[in-house]
């Protein structure tokens, strides 16, 4: 042993001396001339009736002796810890026994290395003496943390089986089935080879064909094949109660006889061993050529969940091979392996790991854009059990995608240039929740789409998200207003990688996904320190006025994924609980240039105000509810005269709709008179030229607002300033005019051809909402 | 689950918290001396803090515990309560404050007495007196009264004060499991202590003040096993109170058997013999019978003082004679004495009630945890 490990185990053991629960320590017993040994003899601190008895009912002294055996690798390597040769071994939380070899307990649910960095030699010894005092009370199984499930030793077979499905099996009384069952084995002789083999939940009965059932390949030393697997579990006990196994007892069974006896411990007793006598009498004649698996899974009722899990069940699984005309009585001596139970990927497992509602139902919904954030989301919800019913997209992988998307590259290639819905949908079906890949335009569908609904949006579906970062879907999700399209999420980023971007729309669409979008750009415009970053020129996709196309600017994955997960979490909660029951929500989050710090803000939005044209082709204005209280607080300060001012926010050709997000107040100059309102225009052309500029050209002015005193429509007047206005104008004039009853909207377009003097304008469409 | 004690270190004192099974409290005495309250004072522990961490608020956010037996009004058992709890009725409760509420007081008789020239009362005393009486006129206006307002008798006092008192009474060798009014079967508590005078005048002298101390045993359940352990609460009774409880429960010695006892008067030898310790010395006999009413202890058995550190001189309380006679009384049991005061830290000194019996909690050192899982000692990393 190198002298610093020497001078470190002396160290150790001074401190390890100084543990209030350690009486003393004394060196050896002398083992291998490699290892340090010292016996520290720990105070159990056992319960006053048990001390004055020197030992507690189960064996613990009340000051036990434990061997802890340094390596050279100490400190690295904690030491390990050996307890009484002849200390109770049917505890729960040792270490499985290695033959020759003292107990060991289990003290740390987790790395003891890392226990032995973060708290040293002392935290190993307080743990120690935890487990100890534990174990004389016979609290290693905590009721909180869950059942220990049994202690194994020795087995190398692997049985595959959904622990949620086994877990709902056990009825009132008890029972056993078969299923069939998949495997692959090495090893061609009974007694060698180890198998793995995976059970479904098909019943196979023991009828005259049961024999049969069994099937046999092979190639090159590995075979596969279909077997068999029996689970059999407790019913009641005689109080008329459910059997409870509430023993800890360590695992003993190694032929059939004592598996049977386990059975009985397990209170399946009876039925399995009704099964097996059936079992024995269908394979009494055959002979097979190789072995064939039966796997048998004793289901035991516990006194409370198994460790990290919400069901008492605890699956015990063990291995017969079957030869045909083997004896499976109560007497057999036929050997039996002990097996491994290893569950099936499913929603429930996936839900538990997440600490999520097991039994809540996967939800429906649909995913617009399968790129790197709609992957994320994908994934992400999948994870926890939610993935998308319907992934939607009509690119294809490209190499540069996988440097963000959520999917993982083939070595082959056979991902590049696959459809990214279908890669998407292939990934959510290694996640067991199948959904289905449409490599459809999302616009086309969307415009297009009959009164009867799309099969984009299938029935129960809850919500829509759109990651597809397309202003374009967006505007169609908008103008689209089908009663089959559910409630928009939409989740992009901003700016370059800087923010991240999720609206959730209110019920019956309002606020819609639009609506949503022109009230983050005026959050975003008001914002010094944001509008820069949102809609500067190094947020590329600003520069034509609109944001969400996150495919196109550099930005590694990590950073988009930092702003994907607390998306992912809304979503998450929104699947969950459902969206918010009245109105729509925005969030915005802002991730810091150096990637560490991220901060978000969810704003509640209320329902807009529609003012519907009086004709399905008229444009429909929608008007945020701070607008409608604006301009009537405009009203209310200059009664007697009409006043008036400026409209801001979009217009989206698409739904033909005016999204009015703000107002501009008349300027200084402005005239207010019983007869007419004259906009006046100090200030205003900068006042203008700063929303236009610090939004990118997101908002602008769409027009003007007015009220009358008494309820008349548009003036001769109103229609002569429209026509002007609409003269300067690429696209139509709003021209809103608030009377006693309600709004009035005239949308005046010019119509004249291009290079042509603005001689003809018109196209004016009434409309109002109270 | 279990059921756990908490005694605090409060010098020569008395102060303790029982959290039952059931998870509510018993506050037995406090002495929550001025230092303690001083945050520049960094020997003598915050138990005021201490207590408060460990006590849990109502809907209206006011910490609050079940009960508070109070053993008898001497100032070492009672100092802090106007300054620290809530008295009054509970409309008059404060946030700004922010006083413990009392649901339940458990008090000795004694408040139904008038100050006489041994029997001076200190402030908080006194003040415990007004708040009784408040609860009990308003018991005798209502036969009922609700939380904040309740109040348990034990013990009765002379001249049938208390005759009228029958549903909030608990007389000598009753045996109560309610606590705010509610059954709570994961107690039982057995009164001792103050016993009735029997009516001559030397004897109501002699059972007045420290003599109408209560004595209670308190039997906890833990993890669902009535009775996990028994505790003897000692209060300040003195020799002869010993002697009469003795006297009483002679055929029935096992109703004064203990796990814990809590030495009475902080291991006074005034509680074990008639002959004062700092004038007699060794030459003290000590009282057969109150030794044998103190000396029944269970298997493993462990005694408390609730004192300052017993040294070998001439002082009393604590006094070293009688630690040693209790533990020649633990000797044959294998039991343990501790003094608190002897106690690392300055954390209170617990005990955790399992369903094998009482144990001390093991005191932790710097960087250890009492879970097997050693989940929460740090963040773990995961991979």
């Amino acid at each position: 042993m190198s002298p610093p490990a020497a001078l470190q185990i002396s160290r150790a053991l001074r401190v390890i001396a100084t543990h209030p629960a350690v009486a003393s320590v004394t060196a050896g017993p002398d083992l291998d001339p490699s290892i340090t040994t010292a016996t520290v003899h720990i105070d159990t601190n056992l319960p006053g009736p048990w001390r004055a008895e020197g030992l507690s009912p189960n064996g613990v002294l009340a000051v036990e002796p434990v061997v802890l055996a340094f390596t050279a690798r100490y400190p690295l390597s904690p030491p390990r810890v050996f307890l009484r040769e002849d200390f109770d071994r049917s505890h729960p939380h040792l270490l499985p026994i290695k033959k020759g070899l003292p107990p060991e307990p289990c003290y740390l649910a987790g790395s003891t290395r890392e226990l032995m960095r973060s708290r040293g030699i002392l935290g190993v010894v307080g743990q120690i003496a935890d487990w100890l005092e534990r174990a004389a009370l016979v609290q290693l199984i905590d009721p909180t943390h869950g059942w220990e499930p049994t202690r194994r030793d020795d087995f190398s077979d692997i049985i595959i089986a959904d622990a949620a499905w086994l877990q709902s099996l056990p009825t009132r009384s008890a029972g056993s089935a078969v299923y069939d069952a998949e495997y692959i084995a090495s090893g061609a002789s009974m007694g060698d080879g180890i198998y793995r083999l995976e059970t479904s939940n098909r019943l196979r009965p023991l009828d005259a064909e049961f024999a049969g059932s069994f099937r046999f390949g092979s190639q090159a030393g590995v075979r596969w094949g279909s077997g068999l697997a029996l689970v059999a579990w407790s019913g009641k006990a005689a109080s008329g109660a459910p059997f409870v196994a509430d023993r800890y007892t360590p695992e003993t069974v190694s032929d059939v006889a004592s598996l049977h006896r386990r059975a009985q411990e397990l209170g399946c007793g009876e039925v399995f061993a009704a099964r097996m006598r059936l079992m024995e009498q269908r394979l009494r004649a055959v002979s097979f050529k190789a072995p064939a698996p039966l796997a048998v899974i004793l289901l035991a009722r516990r006194p409370c969940n198994l460790s990290g899990t919400n069901s008492p069940i605890e699956a015990c699984p063990y291995l017969i091979e079957i030869g045909g005309g083997d004896d499976l009585s109560p007497k057999s001596d036929h050997p039996v392996r002990l097996a491994l139970h290893c569950d099936v990927l499913s929603i429930p497992l996936l839900r538990r790991a997440s600490g999520d509602d097991e039994s809540q139902e996967r939800p429906s919904w649909t995913l617009l854009g399968c790129g790197s954030v709609g992957s994320k989301m994908a994934v992400h919800m999948a994870r926890t059990g939610r993935g998308p019913s319907v992934v939607i997209d009509r690119d294809i992988m490209l190499p540069h995608n996988f440097a963000r998307h959520a999917t993982l590259p083939e070595d082959d290639g056979s991902r590049m240039f696959a459809g990214k819905a279908g890669l998407l949908a292939q990934a959510l079906d290694d996640f067991r929740q199948p959904a289905t890949a449409m490599n459809i335009d999302i616009i086309s569908e969307l415009t297009e789409a009959k009164a009867g609904g799309s099969a984009m949006f299938p029935p129960g579906a809850g919500v829509v998200v759109n990651a597809t970062g397309s202003v374009a879907v967006r505007e169609a999700l908008a103008a689209n207003s089908l009663p089959s399209r559910p409630r928009v999420i939409e989740t992009c980023l901003l700016g370059a990688g800087s923010f991240g971007y999720m609206t959730v729309e209110g019920p019956a669409a309002n606020p819609s996904t639009a609506d949503l979008a022109v009230e983050a750009y005026r959050h975003l415009q008001r914002d010094p320190s944001s509008r820069h970053l949102a809609f500067g020129t190094e947020a590329q996709a600003i520069a034509i006025g609109q944001s969400c196309s996150s495919l196109t600017f550099p930005l590694s994955d990590a950073r988009l994924s930092a702003l994907c997960a607390p998306m992912a979490e809304t979503l998450a909660n929104t699947l969950r609980y459902g969206p918010p029951p009245a109105g729509g929500e925005l969030l915005l989050g802002r991730l810091a240039e150096d990637g560490l710090n991220q901060t978000w803000a969810r704003i509640p939005i209320e329902p807009w105000l529609v003012v519907q044209g009086s004709n399905p082709d008229a444009p429909c204005v929608r008007l945020s509810s701070r607008v409608d209280a604006a301009i009537r607080q405009a009203v209310a300060d200059r009664a007697g005269v009409e006043t008036g001012g400026v409209l801001i926010g979009r217009y989206a050709d698409v739904g033909n709709t005016f999204h009015v997000v703000d107002v501009l107040p008349a300027p200084p100059d402005s005239r207010f008179s019983r007869d007419e309102f004259i906009l006046g225009k100090e200030g205003l052309r900068d006042t203008l030229e700063d929303i236009v500029s610090g939004s990118g050209g997101a908002l602008y002015p769409l027009g003007t607002w007015h009220n009358h005193l008494v309820p008349s429509g548009a003036s001769a007047t109103d229609l002569r300033t429209a026509l002007h206005l609409a003269a300067e104008q690429t696209f139509p004039v709003l021209m809103l005019i608030l009377r006693p009853d309600g709004y009035e909207s005239l949308v005046v377009e010019a119509t004249h051809p291009v290079g042509l003097p603005p001689a003809s304008a018109s196209s004016d469409t009434l409309g109002t909402a109270a | 689950m279990g059921a756990k004690t908490i005694h605090f270190r409060v010098g020569n004192g008395d102060m303790a918290l029982f959290e039952l099974e059931s998870g509510r409290t018993i506050l037995t005495d406090i002495n929550i001396r001025a230092a303690a309250d001083d945050p520049e004072e960094k020997d003598i522990p915050d138990v005021a803090g201490q207590l408060r961490k460990r006590l849990k608020r109502d809907a209206a956010g006011r910490l609050y515990v079940d009960a508070f037996l109070l053993t008898h009004p001497d100032q070492d058992h009672c100092r802090g309560l106007q300054k620290h709890f809530h008295l009054g009725p509970l409309s008059s409760w404060s946030a700004k404050d922010d006083k413990i509420v009392i649901r339940e007081m458990w008090s000795s008789p004694v408040v139904f007495r008038r100050a006489c020239k041994n029997h001076t009362l200190c402030d908080d005393a006194k003040a415990w007196n007004t708040e009784a009486r408040r609860r009990v006129n308003l018991f005798r206006t209502w036969r009922y009264a609700g939380e904040g307002d309740r109040i348990l008798i034990l013990g009765e006092d002379i001249d049938g004060k208390t005759d009228d008192l029958r549903a909030i009474l608990v007389k000598a060798n009753e045996t109560f499991r309610i606590i705010g009014g509610v059954m709570d079967g994961t107690f039982e508590a057995r009164l001792l202590a103050p016993i009735l005078p029997s009516g001559d005048e030397e004897e109501e002298e002699t059972l007045s003040k420290n003599n109408s101390s209560v004595v209670l045993r308190l039997d906890l359940q833990a993890d669902g096993t009535a009775a996990a352990a028994r505790y003897l609460l000692g209060g300040d009774a003195e020799v002869v109170i010993w002697e009469r409880i003795w006297d009483r429960n002679a055929h029935q010695s096992s109703v004064l058997e203990y796990d814990v006892l809590v030495a009475p008067h902080h291991c006074s030898w005034h509680s074990l013999s008639r002959f004062s310790w700092s004038i007699w010395g060794e030459a003290a006999i000590v009282s057969e019978t109150a030794r044998k009413a103190l000396g029944q202890a269970r298997p493993g058995a462990l005694i408390l003082s609730s004192s300052k550190t017993i040294c070998d001189d001439d002082r009393d309380p604590p006094c070293t004679r009688a630690k040693r006679e209790y533990q020649d009384i633990l000797r044959p049991k294998s039991g343990s004495f501790t003094c608190i005061a002897d106690q690392k830290g300055q954390e209170p000194y617990e005990i955790e009630v399992t369903w094998a019996g009482a144990k001390p909690k093991r005191s932790m050192v710097a960087a250890s945890v009492a879970l097997v899982s050693g989940v929460g000692a740090q963040p773990w990393p995961h991979g």
